[in-house]
């Protein structure tokens, strides 16, 4: 009997589809790469900007002391209140147990002892600007020390014994200090004066966060009620640091998800059964989706060993689609004397187009020498064929009428505007849009900060100018002394560009270490000051005794020792030992780090004159591949809709195939002009929603335009579903607070709306011929 | 001079306390303004004689303390809110550098509270002087810092530094006054020394 044939036929299609999914479920099992499956670090999606391992090396050293830090800056009108509320405010924190390490104090401890450890190598370590005095006007200088000496700073600066000329102990100042503004210990809390107030400096290291998705990280508890703590006691209170960030993005990424899948789900839901009338199409519509997301999966494991987040997040939302090919299918079960193999049979034409022009849509963006980009096409791709092989093989088998659904009925659009005349219109209202365009390629906009916390970051990089660990210069050469000397050589250069103040300040390893040659200079300086017979005639004025007087002498004249680097990095301070990226068969690098230096021109035109140096500026590096990229893939999405020009005008014929491609194109420029119109963000992160536009648009033409007169109410509501279900999905993350989301919602909602009134209006056309 | 009358008359009526007692601090006036003389004698165990410097100090609540070194060189030494000045130029120092500008911010105040933070402190008085003994609590302050002796009747008139290198800077302080307000001399001098 054929319905038996037929039935047997359908199982067999779906065993088909049972044996492929565990296929590809062992083969990725097989393949499986372990913890480090998933990436986050969003650097790791864009193309490198240049300059290789060196580079991404000296920013981890740099990045790394402040990935666990939050720094508190706890302020009032008097120095004395804000280091007793820095004390209050350490223990506050210290009692919350979110933090491992909490600081308020100034280390003295490392100050001790560095000054110990470099004590024998005194002679060749003077600070840059006391050398220069010291050789261009020792007298004086000499003069101003001795004035020193008879105040009371003098009593309280060092001893005189061990260091007479205070030479050592500026080296020490110099070399200890911060990058800029030097804080002042209060009651040995650390306090900065700025904008009016004192405030006190609080370091506090987070423990390490699990990826446990919480609704509030502990963290984000703890600064709100800190915030309300300083209100209370009238004090002002800024934070900021790495853990506050991720914390409040993982806070802010889960209630969004929460909430605006929720609602989507809801609706779909409540829209399918509603319909419908059967919770079956949902269960299945699940099925659909899942082994799309799956077969994205398992596509991504496969090709590159693993995947990014976005391309995770991007990558199962546009599967999402992948359900439209079963409301096709759905739909058509509603028609009179339906049965799975004629439905499959209606369908299936405009399923395979469909599914051909959204693999070339997004296949197109493999063509970017984008990372990110090849992922996301590679996911896609293969979750919409798995999702399309899921509907052709196991829905005959699956899907039964619905009895008590009512019949489709349908209202062709009798005064459809003609084509000739709905491009212009919609071209002309769309231009104004497209021109009020303004691209922002900025990767920060990637992440949404509540403006509180950034604010409070420009406040404390006021105060407390920190090294940028995307902004350096990096210094190479072939030795470890050539190095140093190359960053000497740099120094008067970095002088004069604060001087002119095109930078505020800069830290380099040669403050705490300086080449063997400087060393020797500082010595020769020294012995100088000595052979004139100054020292003798200072320390005499002070009231040395004459054996004191030569024994000092005679050490200065004795060389060395000299202080070298491993002995150097020792006692480092540890963000100063980031500064020091160390040699590598004949490849040494160091860091300068800069504060106050903005984009960065001077010093780039600075580094480009000079040999062995590199201006990095990470940010700007990748602002710059996000700007190539969204021109490149502009270009990408024209070649696409050329692309399913040719393959529809083949296949439909040229006057069918352009009308169909009609419908995504004017949707493009109505997505466009929407976000030109509504100012959201414009990066290269909408293209992967035009493309989703393109894709949809054409399904949808294509299943309206290519359905047979007894088909057009089915094929309506099929796209009438599909049009929904997705607008709801996508268009309710217009209201995400991260710009990036909240673009790709701007992006489709209006483009999607257009793709399914531009679909129907243009039907009707379609028919006459 | 009320105050200072007053006070003087309570410390004579106050039964007398022997030294070692951790009492009260003595209750200063608290003036916004101090100008007197100074002679500081720092003597290091390694110098002949010891350095002997001499001057005027000016207090100003809302500006600090002033040095005018007179002798042997002439130089103007600021500690403020922000920081310690000499001629126009930054000074930063290790050492007991960070209490010198609490501890005379307390002395010249009035307001001896402060100095219990970074020190124990030791009160004796014998009639009209009151005598303070300060100790670092602080291990990297005792390092660098023995002990601060300070001896006054409402103001304070002698401070002695004893160093932890055996060295010993002992200031004197004479002929202070509180005026109401200062000099506009004297306010510009603030300005140029920082």
């Amino acid at each position: 009997m054929p319905a038996d044939e037929n039935l047997n036929v359908r199982r067999l299609r779906a065993t088909l589809w049972l044996l492929a999914v565990i296929a590809i479920i062992a083969a990725t099992i097989v393949a499986w790469p372990g913890a480090g499956w998933l990436r986050t670090d969003v650097r790791a999606l864009l193309p490198d900007p240049g300059g290789g391992a060196r580079i991404a090396e000296a920013s981890r050293s740099l990045a790394a002391p402040f990935e666990q830090r939050t720094v508190w800056l706890v302020g009032a009108s008097d120095a004395e209140r804000a280091a007793r509320a820095g004390r209050t405010l350490a223990e506050r924190l210290r009692a919350t147990d979110v933090f491992e390490e909490i600081e308020a104090e100034v280390d003295r401890a490392a100050w001790e002892r560095v000054a110990r450890a470099l004590y024998p190598y005194r002679h060749g370590l003077i600070a840059p600007a006391t050398a220069r005095r010291l050789d261009q006007a020792p007298a004086a200088f000499l003069r101003e020390r001795l004035a020193l000496q008879y105040s009371v700073a003098g009593a309280a600066g060092g001893s005189l014994t061990e260091d007479p000329l205070g030479l050592y102990n500026g080296f020490l100042q110099e070399a200890l200090a911060g990058p800029a503004r030097t804080a002042t210990a209060i009651d040995s809390v650390a306090v900065v004066e700025g904008r009016g107030r004192h405030y006190a400096i609080v370091t506090a290291d987070a423990r390490a966060a699990g990826f446990a998705a919480r609704t509030e990280p502990p963290l984000i508890g703890v600064w709100r009620d800190t915030l309300a703590w300083a209100e209370d006691e009238s004090l002002t209170l800024h934070a900021t640091g790495a853990p506050l960030y991720s914390a409040w993005a993982a806070q802010r990424a889960h209630g969004e998800i929460s909430l605006i899948g929720g609602v989507s789900l809801v609706a779909i839901a409540l829209l399918l059964i509603g319909r419908f009338r059967s919770p079956r199409p949902l269960a299945i519509a699940v099925i659909v989706i899942g082994t799309g997301v799956g077969g994205g999966f398992a596509g991504a494991v496969l090709a590159f060993g693993g995947m990014h987040l976005i391309t995770l997040v991007f990558g199962a939302t546009v599967i999402g689609v992948s359900v439209d090919y079963a409301f096709h299918y759905f739909s058509d079960s509603l028609r009179p004397g339906w049965t799975p193999e004629a439905g499959l049979r209606h369908v299936l034409p405009s399923l395979r187009l469909a599914l051909g022009t959204s693999a070339i849509a997004f296949l197109s963006l493999a063509l970017a020498p984008f990372p990110a980009l090849r992922e996301v096409a590679v996911f896609t791709v293969c979750g919409l064929v798995a999702s399309w092989s899921t509907v052709v093989l196991l829905l005959p088998l699956l899907v039964r009428p619905p009895a008590s659904a009512p019949a489709p009925r349908h209202w062709p659009l009798r005064f459809a505007p003609r084509l000739v005349f709905v491009i212009p219109a919609v071209l002309v209202l769309s231009l104004p849009g497209i021109l009020l365009l303004e691209p922002r390629d900025d990767i920060r906009l990637l992440y949404a900060t509540p403006e509180r916390l950034s604010a409070d970051d420009d406040v404390i990089g006021e105060l407390l100018p920190r090294p940028d660990a995307n902004r350096f210069l990096l210094v190479r050469a072939d030795s470890g002394q050539a190095l140093l000397e190359r960053q000497e050589r740099l120094r008067p250069e970095l002088e004069r560009l604060i001087d002119s103040g095109a930078l505020d300040g800069f830290r380099a390893v040669t403050d705490w270490l300086p080449s063997l040659v400087r060393q020797r200079d500082n010595e020769r300086l020294l012995r100088g000051v000595v052979e004139s017979g100054r020292f003798g005639e200072y320390l005499r004025d002070l009231g040395f005794g004459e054996a004191g007087i030569e024994r000092r002498e005679a050490a200065i004249r004795e060389p060395g020792p000299y202080l070298a680097p491993a002995t150097a990095l020792d006692v480092a301070l540890e963000h100063h030992r980031a500064q020091w990226l160390g040699c590598n068969e004949g490849d040494c690098a160091a860091v300068i780090v800069v504060t106050g230096a903005g984009e960065g021109d001077a010093l780039e035109r600075l580094a480009a004159v000079q040999d062995g140096v590199r201006w990095v500026n990470r940010i700007a590096a990748v602002n710059e591949g996000m700007r190539e990229h969204r021109r490149l893939s502009l270009g990408i999405l024209a070649l696409a809709l050329l692309i399913v020009s040719a393959v529809l005008s083949v296949t439909l014929g040229v006057a069918r195939g352009m009308r169909v491609v009609a419908v995504p194109a004017l949707a493009l420029v109505v997505s466009l002009a929407a976000v030109g119109y509504s100012g959201a963000l414009f990066s290269v992160f909408n293209l992967m929603a035009l493309l989703l536009v393109l894709g949809v648009g054409i399904d949808y033409a294509l299943f309206y335009h290519c359905a047979p007169a007894a088909g057009r109410p089915t094929a309506a509501l099929g796209i009438g579903m599909a049009a929904l279900t997705t607008i709801l999905a996508f268009g309710l993350l217009v209201f995400s607070d991260t710009p990036v989301i909240s673009a790709f919602g701007m992006t489709l909602l209006p483009g999607l709306t257009a793709a399914w009134l531009l679909a129907l209006v243009t039907g009707s056309e379609a028919w006459r011929e | 001079m009320r105050g200072a009358i007053l006070i003087a008359l309570l410390l004579l009526c106050a039964p007398p306390v022997a030294i070692g007692d951790t009492g009260e601090l003595p209750e200063l006036v608290q003036h916004e303004t101090a100008v007197g003389r100074f002679v500081q004698r720092r003597q290091l165990p390694e110098l002949e004689r010891p350095i002997v410097s001499r001057g005027r100090f000016v207090y100003s609540a809302g500006r600090g303390l002033l040095w005018l070194i007179e002798e042997p060189v002439e130089s103007r030494l600021v500690i403020d809110a922000e920081g310690v000045y000499q001629d126009g130029k930054p000074v930063r120092g290790g050492g007991a550098f960070a209490v010198i500008r609490p501890l005379f911010e307390s002395l010249f105040s009035g307001d001896l509270e402060p100095l219990e933070r970074d020190f124990s402190v030791t009160r004796g008085d014998g009639g009209e002087r009151w005598h303070l003994e300060l100790s670092p609590r602080d291990g990297q302050l005792a390092r660098a810092l023995e002990r601060i002796t300070i001896e006054g009747v409402d103001t304070p008139l002698r401070l002695v530094i004893a160093a932890s290198d055996g060295g010993r800077t002992e200031l004197e302080f004479t002929d202070v006054t509180h005026p109401e307000r200062l000099d506009e001399a004297l306010i510009q001098a603030f300005d140029r020394a920082r």
